[in-house]
């Protein structure tokens, strides 16, 4: 197997390099916590697959928390394995037979391009359940989706961004040009302009979820344009620290950076995946484990916004707790009419909203951003 | 130099160098088997013996390059170990290859610094070597880089290289294979005086009439062991050439016997005016007017770098041609691309054959279907028909006497003389009319030069025209039906072979005018 | 004035070009001495993730845990680099493929991931490489952001760029090693130890990638992550190509390159609709047209790569 080939390598390198490199095999990570041998009878057996490492301080970090969440929530009454930095090729159908041989009774996969190995192994394992997160929702009854409405939370770090900017100006590092990075620029656009009527939010695409050194010279250039708060959308921490560097504002994405970025931080959209986790493991415990697309929002807690740095006043965290009520309560839609686009027809008038389907599809830009919605 | 005894009358006593019982093994080959050999100071010492008796190893073992397998080396008495190349060179011991050891992208004076301690410096380094090539007479470019040069020139790098590091003990490898008798002759003169000075210069050869004309003794060398040591002034040519061949060897015999009958009416290749540069885009061929005609073997002399090569490459249009042109059957060609000149079928045997005639790490039977190998018998469509191939490896070997295991080994296994036979074997095998050889001789042991020429003579008896570039004024005399003289990129001049002389020859190719002659044109020759 | 999109981005390129010119710089002393190590990317790694865990770690003043990042970060790298050297030159492995298994073997999912797991370096390095304001001259018009608010390394970068191309053209160690890479025959017969020069120079071309590699580790995403030079250390390669093997050319070419990164998110942040695919892809047009423009005739003997780049040396060949 292609992953142990890889371990054993890995081991024979630390050798080779022990003298410098202080590689420690004692400590090595086990993929396996609450191993396989000697656990408690009965116990439901949970696996995820990450794309990346459990340290990478961003998406797969909050997936493991997840992870940490159901242990903590459900102890002796499941035992949880995770396989990190799987590519997202043929390897993961590999990955898929073991944690199935291995008894594992729920599977969650928490990276889009794992979809299609996800399909193959729901159909050939009915009684294994499977869950995938960002995924396409399907008819076969063992696979589930999960995601979050990021756009609610990153419309309240809008707010933030709106109220902290000076110049009118707010940057936006965006990965890829896809409905759902664009639904999330629009929702940060709509935050800042309802604090803040003229600002512009100027989106740079780095056409790649993580290439911190692409990352880190867009939010540069961007500020050197005269942003003076970045945004980012991708995986790496590099835009903070263009956003340090210069001494403008960050609001983050994914993960809470307030401690590190203590000077800068204003918050970040969050996603909490523990509590969706616990409640479809403690399903399956329970053998009522059903078939869903599930599309979490801040009602139930799956988003959420990041404490707040020093840069937001009391007057802003206020605004933000009230509209964060108002979405709580249903009577605040973050694409709630009239919307423009960029052109300035209108998408959705007075009263009306855009409806989940062209959210879910959406390609263009609300009026108000400075890109092109196409890409670059 | 430190460390070495320069005590001129006990030079004689205890000899500068001495090897004991040198063993040395290669692979499947025992290079060297027991050899003893002995060099005092302050004389020129030769090593004789065929390609491959062991020569090139013996000295690469002095040199430090190799590490024998058995034996002692005692210099000047004392028991040494040489385990590299720099401590033979701090040993006082210098050698100049064969292949020559030079970097080809450096200058000749960085070539010359090359290893030296101290602070380098350009400028001075440039001066050092100005001094000593006018010290010795050995005349180069300092700022020259070592690819612009000709063969010769290259040769007197190697030797200042030596004589920078003040060499106790100069060892040669097949010094006159590259240069012209005149070239040879200052050669000599610096050897002479190297020796004179109390160096020993140790001379590799297996021309007998050099080892003759400059040596004090000489030891030869036959199947990787020493066969005799002979003081010069008390044997002869014939006793040499027996020792190193271990049979009586006659010279110069079948090679009038048997002539061609050259075609006068048919010119096979033609040059009008021909113009080319040199690697560095100066002139180097300005205006040369030849006929070749079919059963003729026309010789070009010269000292090396007066164009030869030049007019080879120009030729075969492998290098571009700058005015001019060249005519094959009464065509005119355009010279753009060598393929053009193949499928004319004119032949080219390369200067450097195991590098630009072969492809060195691929077996003798692929060798030999590079040219032929796009169309039937040895393809099909885009397939190779390996059985074809094979059988027309065996053909040919066995017709051109390459020695080798098999078919399927590589050519750069093969020794000198074989590597010349494959190649001659594949330009002769693909009908061509006309041949333009350059040294194909040089560096090849007795016995293969004999094939080589023989091949030459056989194949303008077929009607084949043959252009034979060559430094070597015998073979030229000895082969040609006329000989052309190059100097500074011209025909110099023209001789047939009855009347032709080696004087008269050297003369032209020192640039002065034969003698009664009529040659003394400068802008070509019609004949 | 100093907004102005050309001096933002000649500024940014020096900044972005500093990992590769390292990178790239090691590469040429490397590859002068005839090895190619197409390890580059799988080393920088290596001392990146060795930066950044000393960066966290090691206690006592700023500057003197950076001098000890620097040199963990090239120890880290040069180990990497001995791997290397003893795969090609004493064992006579295949240098590309040696190079390829370096870099897999310390690259973004191999050991430099698995040291920052066990090292659990997650936060931002503790000591880092700031810009510096030389002789309180940044805000000068035009020169002030290009040249006199770069950090450390880069200034570092520079008196290597001089002092390695005396070092290459001046000195007699530099001639033996240009010489081994161009003819080690050539080389050993002059008593130059090619095994040792070969050695030395791929251990110091792995410390230069080492320090490439803490640039970003402690300059550009002063976090660790995995995989966090992207490809840089393949640009340095094509680099030292487009830089003729000479340290000084390779520094142009360093700067070009890190302009040319940097000019797809400028360009964009300005409004100009340049499709980025193209931008991120000239680097390596440029690349490729050098190399067109090398092969060509007597260009590819005097500016050419080493002669005996990637051919292992064997005194005893026959």
């Amino acid at each position: 197997m292609k992953r142990s080939a890889a371990l054993a390598a890995l081991l024979a390198g630390s050798l080779l390099l022990g003298a410098c490199g202080k590689a420690d095999e004692d400590k090595a990570t086990d993929d396996t916590t609450n191993s396989a041998d000697g656990a408690a009878d009965g116990a439901v057996k949970a696996a995820w697959i990450y794309v990346g490492p459990t340290t990478d301080g961003g998406w797969t970090t909050a997936h493991d928390n997840g992870r940490k969440a159901v242990e903590e929530a459900l102890g002796d009454k499941v035992e949880t394995t995770f396989k990190e930095n799987i590519p997202e090729g043929p390897e993961v159908a590999a990955v898929i037979e073991d944690l199935v041989k291995d008894g594992n009774k729920i599977i969650f996969a928490t990276s889009f391009g794992f979809g299609d190995a996800m399909k193959a192994a729901a159909e050939k394992h009915p009684d294994v359940k499977f869950e995938h997160a960002t995924g396409i929702p399907n008819d076969i009854k063992n696979f589930g989706t999960y995601f979050g409405a990021g756009e609610e939370s990153l419309y309240l770090s809008g707010m933030a961004a709106g109220a902290a900017t000076k110049t009118g100006t707010i940057g936006f590092v965006a990965p890829f040009p896809i409905p759902e990075v664009i639904r999330h620029i629009n929702a940060y656009a709509l935050g800042v302009q309802s604090v803040n009527p003229d600002a512009v939010v100027k989106v740079v695409w780095v056409n790649s979820w993580f290439d911190p050194t692409v990352e880190r010279q867009s939010a540069e250039s961007l500020i050197a344009g005269g942003a003076d708060v970045i945004a980012n959308g991708g995986d790496s921490p590099a835009p903070g620290e263009a956003a340090k560097a210069a001494g403008v504002a960050w609001t983050g994405y994914d993960s809470d950076q307030s401690k590190d970025f203590a000077e800068v931080w204003l918050t970040a959209a969050i996603y909490d995946w523990g509590p969706y986790y616990t409640k479809q493991v403690q399903s399956v415990i329970d053998g009522d484990w059903a078939k869903g697309d599930y599309y979490g929002n801040i009602a139930d807690g799956f988003t959420d916004l990041a404490p707040f740095g020093s840069r937001v006043d009391a007057d802003t965290k206020a605004k933000i707790e009230a509209k964060k009520q108002e979405i709580i309560d249903g009577t605040f839609n973050v694409f709630g009419g009239p919307i423009m686009d960029q052109a300035g027809t209108e998408k959705a008038a007075e009263g009306e909203a855009v409806d989940f389907g062209e959210q879910m599809s959406m390609a263009w830009f609300v009026k108000g951003v400075d890109g092109n919605p196409e890409g670059n | 130099m430190a460390g070495v005894t320069r005590d001129e009358t006990a030079g004689i006593l205890i000899p500068a160098v001495s090897m004991r019982g040198i063993t040395k093994r290669f692979p499947g080959v025992v290079a060297n088997d027991s050899v003893d050999f002995e060099v005092r100071a302050g004389e020129v010492h030769a090593l004789l013996g065929e390609n491959g008796a062991g020569k090139s190893t013996l000295s690469n073992i002095l040199a430090g390059i190799y590490r024998p397998d058995e034996g002692q080396l005692f210099l000047n008495g004392k028991l040494v170990e040489l385990n590299s190349p720099r401590s033979a060179i701090e040993h006082g011991i210098g050698m100049v290859h064969q292949h020559f050891r030079l970097v080809q992208t450096f200058s000749v004076a960085e070539n010359v610094a090359l290893g030296l301690p101290g602070r380098f410096s350009k400028r001075e380094a440039e001066d050092r070597v100005a001094a000593l090539g006018e010290r010795f007479g050995l005349p180069v470019d300092p700022r020259a880089l070592i690819w612009q040069l000709s063969v010769g020139e290259q040769q007197r790098v190697e030797i200042l290289k030596s004589l920078e590091r003040e060499a106790r003990v100069l060892i040669l490898d097949e010094p006159t294979a590259v240069l012209t008798p005149p070239e040879a002759e200052v050669l000599f003169e610096t050897l002479r005086t190297m020796a004179a000075e109390g160096r020993s210069v140790i001379f590799i050869s297996h021309k007998l009439d050099e080892v003759m004309a400059v040596s004090d003794r000489v030891t030869v060398l036959r199947d990787a062991t020493d066969v005799g040591v002979v003081e010069v002034s008390e044997t002869t040519p014939r006793e040499l050439a027996r020792l190193m061949v271990g049979r009586d060897v006659v010279f110069n015999a079948e090679d009038t016997l048997n002539r061609a009958t050259v075609d006068w009416e048919r010119v096979v290749l033609q040059t009008v005016d021909l113009r080319a540069n040199d690697d560095r885009g100066n002139p180097a061929l300005n205006g040369v007017s030849l006929e070749l005609h079919a059963g003729e073997i026309l010789g070009v002399c010269g000292v090396s770098g007066n164009g030869q090569r030049e007019l080879a490459e120009a030729i075969c249009a492998s290098r571009g041609r700058t005015g001019g042109q060249v005519l094959v059957d009464g065509e005119t060609t355009i010279g753009k691309d060598p393929r053009e000149m193949i499928r004319r079928r004119v032949s080219h045997i390369p200067e450097d054959r195991l590098h630009t005639g072969l492809a060195a790490s691929v077996s003798i039977e692929d060798n030999l279907v590079l040219k032929a190998y796009r169309a039937h018998p040895f393809s099909l469509g885009p397939l190779l028909r390996r059985r074809s191939i094979r059988s027309n490896a065996i053909q040919l070997v066995e017709q051109f006497g390459v020695k080798a295991p098999g078919t399927s080994t590589s050519t750069r296994l093969l020794s000198g003389g074989n590597v010349q036979k494959v190649l001659l074997a594949r330009e002769f095998s693909s009908d061509p009319v006309a041949v333009v050889a350059a040294s194909p001789t040089r560096g090849l042991d007795v016995g293969s030069i004999e094939t080589v020429r023989h091949l030459l003579l056989e194949a303008a008896r077929r009607g084949v025209g043959v252009l034979l570039i060559t430094e070597d004024l015998e073979e030229a005399l000895a082969l040609s039906d006329r000989i052309l003289v190059m100097y500074e990129g011209r025909v110099a001049g023209e001789v047939s072979r009855d009347e032709a002389d080696l004087t008269e020859l050297g003369l032209l190719m020192g640039g002065r005018s034969a003698v009664g002659s009529g040659a003394q044109q400068t802008g070509g020759s019609e004949s | 004035m100093n907004s102005n999109l050309f001096i933002v981005i000649a500024a940014s390129a020096v900044f972005y070009g500093t990992p590769l010119l390292f990178a790239a710089m090691g590469e040429v002393l490397t590859e002068r001495s005839g090895v190619l190590n197409l390890g580059v990317e799988g080393m920088m790694l290596l001392g990146a993730v060795a930066a950044s865990y000393i960066s966290n770690t090691a206690s006592g003043p700023g500057w003197l845990v950076l001098v000890l990042c620097l040199l963990g970060a090239m120890g880290a790298a040069a180990c990497g680099a001995l791997i290397h050297a003893f795969a090609v030159i004493t064992l006579r492995v295949n240098q590309t493929v040696s190079g390829l298994a370096l870099t897999i073997l310390a690259g973004g999912a191999g050991l430099s991931s698995y040291l920052a797991n066990i090292w659990e370096l997650k936060d931002p390095a503790t000591h880092q490489f700031g810009k510096l304001d030389v002789f309180g001259l940044k805000d000068l018009p035009i020169l002030g952001p290009v040249i006199f608010h770069q950090t450390m390394l880069t200034y570092l970068s520079w008196v290597l760029v001089v002092a390695s191309t005396w070092y290459l053209f001046r000195t007699r160690a530099g001639l033996g090693l240009r010489a081994v890479g161009e003819s080690p025959q050539t080389a050993d017969s002059m008593g130059i130890n090619v095994v040792r020069t070969r050695y030395t120079h791929t251990l110091v071309g792995g410390m230069f990638a080492g320090i490439a590699g803490a640039a970003y580790s402690l300059t550009i995403v002063p976090t660790w992550v995995d995989g966090m030079t992207s490809g840089a250390g393949w640009i340095a390669i094509a680099l030292v190509i487009f830089g003729f093997w000479r340290p000084d050319l390779t520094m142009v070419g360093a700067y070009l390159f890190g302009a040319l990164q940097g000019l797809a998110p400028t360009l964009q942040a300005r409004g100009v609709d340049i499709p980025s695919a193209v931008l991120k892809s000239l680097p390596y047009l440029v690349t490729v047209v050098v190399l067109v423009i090398m092969s060509s005739g007597s260009a590819k003997r005097r500016l050419g790569a080493p002669a005996a780049l990637g051919i292992p040396y064997e005194r005893e060949e026959r």
